[in-house]
């Protein structure tokens, strides 16, 4: 059997019993919103574990992350301060565990909206987590088809590679909702991370052992640490990660405060282990191909094309686990921010359909919207839309922090902060207006933090601090 | 205050990565020094969650699950 014929069979497999556990969820799910986006807010410590490793390691880290330490180095190690995240999800996740499972929240922009007694404030912090969710899910959909090519040889090229990907991801997230995603996540993120362990252990091998890698790291010049303020940056631009919607969304589908917590502090070790394979994969490949390759996205496809083909068919299974598993959570976190958020405002009552069935369709219809943009960003930079997306979050630092620890924000604040926060990005990111060579996310937190502190000052108004503080337990 | 100590240390390493790339320009055990020292500090990163883990949060997680939402 030819290498590409056992690939496609290894997908074809791998797909079939994605679709089994699929029809699994599906007979466990009922027919409300609530199971649909949050599995009835009773996940377990494993499953939610799983499904959170899964939804955080995406392609990005898979195909993007040894392919920027092989381009790039050294200076791409900024991928380790994720691991420092615990830190700050901690006491945020279990307040928003606190309050979600209170007040049976869906989506993050409802606690906003709720906390600052704005229907305007949940509008346009909806808006601003759909905005970071697509260029991310896009990401996820292009490194699918990219991995596909590469591995393939072109028999399955990019276009049909995200074709199957986004087929696959509809089959199942259309019956089993977030029980499917938080069941396939599991699976998917226990396979990728075994696969990633061996592809370690084979690449140190195909180098020529420890010391040989060791050596010719060291004496390459990508070993160097040329620490610029752009380092800095991403140390700070990380902190809006867990501000992404689906990732708040973990908090609430916990089945009790002790599981999310115990869930947050393994995360951090299980990044650390992960992203360290993900660094040896990409600096061995220094010595694989030392004059380079022309697309340095297909290094991962590259080493296993080169030293075991067949074993490629797997590593193409990893990055396809990799990336379907983060797209479906974005997807259904798409989903409910436009049925919670977003349908009162632009339908009103004019809709004959059950909310439930709305859920689904617009889960669905985002998919085909994501998979038309990736099929027109072939040539885009995966890291690129995987930091746009995140950083664009980093307007929520003020207002989320706000609600918790400062008793005088305010609506105006809240809502002008977010605004010029996310405008600033934008300008930022897609014109030459600001010359200073910072990163969007640097210019959104500056602004949005100096506008919430100015405006709320200014234009105070009440809030639901105290009632959130007594819930938590801190007054 | 042991893990407050543990963040402290890590945030020490990693924000005085350019002061020592300057100072130490060698290299020891044939690897770059700054990347080894970059590993550990991760040892002291995730010694200070478990510790702030272990003391703070899963008190008020035992908290929260005590009382019937």
């Amino acid at each position: 059997m030819s290498v590409v014929n056992f690939t496609i069979l290894i997908l074809v497999v791998y797909l079939v019993g994605l679709k089994l556990v699929s029809i699994l969820a599906h007979k466990k799910s009922e027919k409300n919103t609530s199971d649909y986006f949050l599995a009835s807010r009773n996940v377990g410590l494993f499953l939610l574990l799983a499904t959170t490793v899964a939804s955080v390691f995406s392609t990005a880290t898979v195909v993007a992350g040894p392919a920027n330490f092989y381009g790039k180095g050294t200076d791409y190690l900024w991928y380790f301060f994720l691991v420092m995240l615990p830190i700050v999800m901690m006491p945020f996740m279990l307040k928003f565990y606190r309050i979600g499972s209170l007040k049976r929240f869906v989506t993050p922009a409802q606690m906003l909206g709720d906390f600052y007694n704005s229907k305007s404030i949940q509008v346009v912090a909806a808006i601003v987590g759909l905005v970071s969710l697509i260029p991310y899910a896009v990401a996820q959909l292009v490194a699918v088809g990219k991995t596909f090519d590469s591995l393939t040889a072109g028999v399955i090229n990019y276009e049909f590679g995200v074709t199957i990907a986004a087929i696959g991801i509809g089959m199942y997230l259309f019956f089993g909702g977030s029980r499917a995603v938080i069941w396939t996540d599991a699976i998917q993120g226990v396979l990728f991370s075994i696969l990633l362990v061996i592809s370690a252990f084979l690449t140190i091998k195909w180098v020529g052992g420890l010391e040989v890698f060791a050596s010719v790291y060291a004496n390459s010049p990508k070993s160097e640490f040329n620490v610029s303020f752009r380092f800095y940056e991403y140390l700070i631009s990380w902190f809006s990660f867990f501000f992404l919607p689906y990732i708040w969304q973990r908090a609430y589908m916990a089945k009790s405060a002790k599981t999310l917590t115990i869930n947050i502090a393994l995360f951090g070790v299980i990044v650390f282990v992960l992203f360290f394979i993900v660094w040896i994969i990409g600096t061995a490949s220094l010595s694989i191909f030392p004059d380079g390759i022309s697309d340095v996205d297909n290094v991962l496809g590259a080493i296993f094309a080169k030293h075991a083909p067949y074993f490629g068919a797997f590593v193409l299974v990893a990055a396809f686990a990799a990336g379907m598993s983060t797209v479906d959570s974005q997807l259904l976190s798409t989903g409910s921010i436009i049925s919670k958020d977003l349908k009162d405002v632009f339908f009103k009552d004019k809709l004959k359909i059950s909310e439930f069935s709305f859920a689904r369709l617009v889960t669905i219809l985002t998919l085909v919207f994501i998979y038309f943009l990736s099929i027109g960003l072939k040539s885009a930079s995966i890291i690129d839309l995987v930091v746009l997306g995140i950083s664009f979050c980093i307007v929520f630092v003020p207002v989320v922090s706000g609600m918790f620890y400062w008793k005088r924000s305010s609506k105006a604040g809240a809502l002008i902060s977010l605004l010029f926060g996310a405008l600033s990005f934008l300008i930022n990111q897609f014109t030459d207006i600001i010359t200073y060579d910072l990163l969007s996310s640097t210019v959104a937190l500056v602004v949005s933090v100096i506008s919430f502190i100015v405006f709320s000052l200014i234009f105070p108004s009440s809030t639901k601090y105290d009632e959130y503080q007594k819930i938590l337990k801190r007054s | 205050m042991i893990a407050i100590l543990c963040f402290c240390i890590y945030f020490f390493v990693i924000i005085t990565i350019p002061l020592r790339v300057i100072i130490i320009d060698s290299l020891i055990f044939n690897f770059p020094l700054d990347v080894l020292i970059f590993f550990i500090s991760h040892i002291f990163l995730l010694l200070g969650i478990h510790l702030r883990f272990k003391n703070r949060y899963l008190y008020f997680a035992d908290l929260y699950d005590k009382e019937d939402l």
